[in-house]
């Protein structure tokens, strides 16, 4: 038998891994596998697109979707379907095909994402499964997801994580052209 | 903890993988709920190799001799890597004795 062009590598010791290390691909990858395993996940969100649902480091759970369905008000995990980095944002609008999402802290809705993106919905922020914010009461959810399509509640975000006024809201009278 | 030649061990239930970018990430799970935040572990394309021997229809001595055979180095040679790993993973909880 002729030898093996292959060499071992001596390093195939187990390794810790720092889940803060993994690029959103990768940690929606992990996310989507242990989902679709029929277990929960939870693990250190990046960022303040939901704030101040969740905020940078809340530790948040996802779940698999099983006896109910995604609607508007849940704040879903999905992985995009362009770029596949992994998301965590609230639906605002869907059919029965695709989804828009937003960041609660967002004026702007997400791209509409096809439905079998999402992977699961968060079912609990830093060990609470009784939110504040609506993560899981049906009748917040419905008021919170109309004040976040209309840019109420991303204000109010704004003004509680800079304290001041979004600029939007404030009116510039800017001079006209002389002609 | 010590490994013995002629014990069989086989992959936890306890354990989600899945492999990223050529290693293979390890996700143990409590309680049914995977946790991101605590220890999360990895194997390069050898540490692979011996996991996917791990069926608990193989004994270690057997594993040895496979995976000397797939590199081509002795088996004394390899035998102490390949212990070492099986023992670090009994210790995890991420292999079980059969």
């Amino acid at each position: 038998m002729p030898p093996n062009t292959q060499t071992p590598d001596k390093n195939s010791q187990l390794k810790s891994v720092d889940c803060l290390s993994l690029s959103s691909i990768n940690l929606g990858a992990l996310v989507k596998s242990v989902v679709e395993a029929g277990q929960g996940i939870q693990f250190r969100a990046k960022g303040n697109s939901m704030f101040p649902t969740i905020k940078d480091g809340d530790l948040i759970k996802v779940t698999q979707y099983t006896e109910i369905s995604p609607t508007a008000g849940d704040v879903v995990a999905y992985l995009d379907h362009n770029t596949k980095n992994l998301i965590v944002h609230r639906i605002v609008d869907l059919t029965s095909d695709i989804f828009f999402a937003k960041g609660d802290s967002c004026f702007r809705k997400d791209r509409p994402q096809p439905i079998n993106t999402i992977i699961g919905y968060i079912s609990a922020i830093n060990h609470r499964e009784n939110n504040l914010w609506g993560i899981n009461h049906r009748v917040c959810k419905k008021y919170y997801t109309f004040f976040l399509k209309i840019g109420i509640i991303p204000s109010i975000a704004y003004i509680l994580k800079f304290k001041r006024i979004p600029i939007l809201f404030l009116q510039k009278n800017t001079p006209k052209k002389i002609m | 903890m010590t490994i013995e030649l002629n014990k069989h061990y086989r992959v936890s239930e306890k354990i989600i993988a899945k492999e990223i970018e050529e290693e293979l990430v390890i996700v143990p799970l409590k309680a049914g709920v995977g946790d991101l935040d605590s220890e999360i572990y990895s194997l390069n394309s050898t540490g692979i190799s011996i996991w996917e021997k791990l069926t608990g229809t193989r004994s270690v001595d057997e594993i040895i001799k496979m995976v000397s055979v797939e590199y081509g180095v002795p088996y004394n040679e390899i035998k102490f890597d390949v212990i070492q790993l099986i023992k670090d993973l009994v210790d995890k909880g991420i292999v079980v004795a059969t």
